[in-house]
């Protein structure tokens, strides 16, 4: 099916005549690929959001993820387009051809998840948490660590969450109480409660890779006692087989007005003998590691509000081209036609303030997400230094303009629904309740 | 970011160098005088909380720095539209555009941008500026 949730018009126009993203491929890391292979990505993506991720966003919205006590369950389609996604190499994007990975720039996997999400964010938002997590391995694990937990995560095998929050440390992390004793073994035992963890529990893969902050007894008090540790679902055998299940358990489902179909959790660790936990890095860093990866997990979310912005915006100017209504402030006359919506002024209006939102924030994203392959690629060490600090400086607005500018977009779109717009029956107040958690 | 004084150099860097190439074109000149003077704003403004955040007034000049990201983001998003407006403007003058009405259709919104949303600058600066302490000093007793 045709998506009709974002423009790839304008993705493209992004990436060739705003980015000239084909300057890429004369950097190494890229030498092999060429505008064609960018196009043929993003159809890919296109298609496989159009056939398999739009059409359930609804009944993942009004079907929510249930806990029976034991598994979590989730309709079915969810899967079934994760594993399109999946075999499409989606997961690797970004990663090194030696790992299974594409290794394509980050403007062109931001595109499409910029697809992705636009089609069905809930749905979007598990490959979202893994890809960030597979990055963060990726960037500080061991050799060892990228082979056991990393390598499935690419194959699409194994899931990732971030575990950073807990119920009583959301905005504050320093007074996190999640504690990491170290083991003769050199492995750590995790005993804590991590609250708000996305896709922390589901049956989607053959296991999940939790990302955890946590203390070790003794260190520096605040931020800079913080460690990061790997927490498996399930232990991983050494021939990378499936073992016990880890001292982790999903305490209960956060019902949230929207993002419906990720699941949101409450996680236990190490209520009986400790969740087995592997120390990332060095002790006392974790914090730094898990910002470093959050600035690209923060274009994401910034794409996130951009990608609902944008299906609204796309869907209420259909809408106002079809819908009649209404005559001109100087037109008196009862028997002439109605006008179509978008022959007023004011709906005019709603559309070029969500038109100037979605697009100005999708510059601004693919802007960003270029600014990482600058930061990382870039021939030359002064431009690698300054892309750095054009995006330290704009990533905060990276992620919070469209939250808030997008979410506005949002509304608009309800507007000019006029009642239509306020029911399930139409898709634009989905987009807005989803939208709105983009905001935490 | 406002004690990022390097970082917001090399914004202003950047879109000097936009607004350089928009004067180019007689139709930007109009956005490109109004992002100069954002940028100036904002720069200003930003120059004001570093003085109070020196005298050690911290938890004062941060109180509204929520309003302060909202309006630097106004700004850097004015930027990219103006980047894009230069796109499309060269796009449309080579009379080379598959589809022209995507192009008019970005200096369309680029004006929306510049004539409804930019001129919310002042206003917030001008609050950002006086280090207002409505909130900062008012006690939880009242509410
Ligand atoms: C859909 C969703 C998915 C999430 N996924 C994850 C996840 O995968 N992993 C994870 O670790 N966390 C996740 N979170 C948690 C999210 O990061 C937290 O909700 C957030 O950190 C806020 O924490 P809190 O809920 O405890 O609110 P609080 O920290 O109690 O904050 C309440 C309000 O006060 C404001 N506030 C707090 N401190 C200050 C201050 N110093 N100055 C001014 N204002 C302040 C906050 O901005 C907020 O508006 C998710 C949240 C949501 C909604």
């Amino acid at each position: 099916m045709p998506l009709e949730t974002i423009s790839l018009e304008d993705i493209s126009f992004h990436l060739t005549e705003m980015l000239d993203v084909k300057r890429l491929c004369s950097r190494d890391r890229f030498s092999e690929h060429d505008e064609a292979v960018f196009d043929a990505v993003l159809k890919t993506a296109e298609q496989i959001a159009g056939d398999l991720f739009a059409p359930h966003n609804q009944k993942a919205d009004q079907n929510e993820p249930t806990f029976d006590g034991e598994k979590v369950h989730i309709i079915p389609e969810v899967k079934d387009a994760l594993a399109a996604y999946i075999d499409a190499g989606f997961m690797g994007i970004q990663h090194d051809y030696d790992v299974g990975g594409m290794q394509l720039p980050a403007s062109v996997a931001m595109s499409c998840s910029a697809i992705f999400n636009s089609a069905n964010v809930g749905t979007a938002g598990y490959p979202f948490l893994t890809i960030g997590a597979s990055n963060v391995l990726r960037t500080y694990g061991s050799d060892e660590q990228k082979h056991r937990f990393m390598e499935p995560m690419i194959e699409g095998r194994f899931f990732g969450t971030m575990c950073l929050s807990e119920p009583q440390a959301g905005s504050s992390l320093s007074d996190i109480k999640t504690q990491a004793v170290p083991q003769d073994d050199g492995t750590y035992r995790i005993t804590g409660n991590k609250m708000w963890i996305s896709a922390g529990e589901h049956e989607l893969s053959e296991n999940i890779i939790h990302l955890v902050l946590a203390k070790v007894p003794g260190g520096p008090a605040g931020v800079k006692g913080i460690s990061l540790f790997i927490v498996p679902k399930f232990l991983v055998n050494d021939d990378g087989s499936i073992g016990e299940r880890n001292d982790v358990s999903l305490a209960g489902l956060n019902h949230k007005m929207g993002y419906r179909g990720t699941t949101n959790t409450l996680l236990n660790f190490g209520e009986n003998e400790g969740a087995v936990g592997y120390l990332i890095g060095e002790e006392h860093k974790g914090l730094f590691y898990m910002f470093h990866m959050m600035n690209e997990a923060r274009i994401g979310v910034g794409l996130g509000a951009v990608s609902l912005g944008y299906a609204g915006y796309l869907y209420s100017l259909e809408y106002a081209k079809n819908r009649p209504q209404g005559r001109h402030p100087d037109g008196k006359d009862p028997t002439s036609d109605q006008l179509m919506l978008i022959e007023h002024a004011d709906i005019k209006r709603l559309l070029l303030a969500q038109k100037a939102a979605v697009e100005g924030g999708l510059a601004l994203c693919l802007y960003a997400a270029d600014l990482v392959d600058d930061e990382n690629t870039s021939p030359n060490e002064k431009d690698r230094a300054e892309a750095s600090l054009l995006l330290d400086t704009l990533t905060p607005v990276v992620k919070s303009w469209p939250s808030e500018f997008c979410l506005e977009a949002n509304k608009h779109a309800i507007q000019i629904l006029g009642g239509y717009g306020y029911t399930r029956d139409y898709p634009v107040e989905q987009y807005y309740r989803d939208n709105r958690l983009n905001y935490s | 970011m406002m004690n990022n004084g390097a970082g917001l150099k090399l914004v202003a860097q950047k879109i000097t160098e936009t607004i350089e190439q928009a004067n180019k074109y007689d139709k930007l000149s109009e956005f490109a005088a109004t992002l100069k003077n954002s940028l100036d704003t904002i720069i200003e403004t930003t120059l004001k909380v570093g003085k109070e955040l020196e005298k050690g007034h911290v938890n004062l000049a941060l109180a509204n720095a929520t309003l302060y990201l909202d309006m630097f983001g106004h700004m850097v998003i004015g930027w990219h539209w103006l980047r894009m407006a230069i796109v499309a403007t060269e796009k449309l003058s080579d009379n080379d555009a598959k589809n022209p009405d995507f192009y008019h259709g970005k200096l369309v919104a680029c004006q929306y941008f510049y004539r409804y949303e930019m001129p919310r600058i002042k206003p917030w600066s001008d609050l950002i500026k006086s280090i207002d302490d409505t909130t900062f000093k008012t006690s939880a007793e009242i509410f």
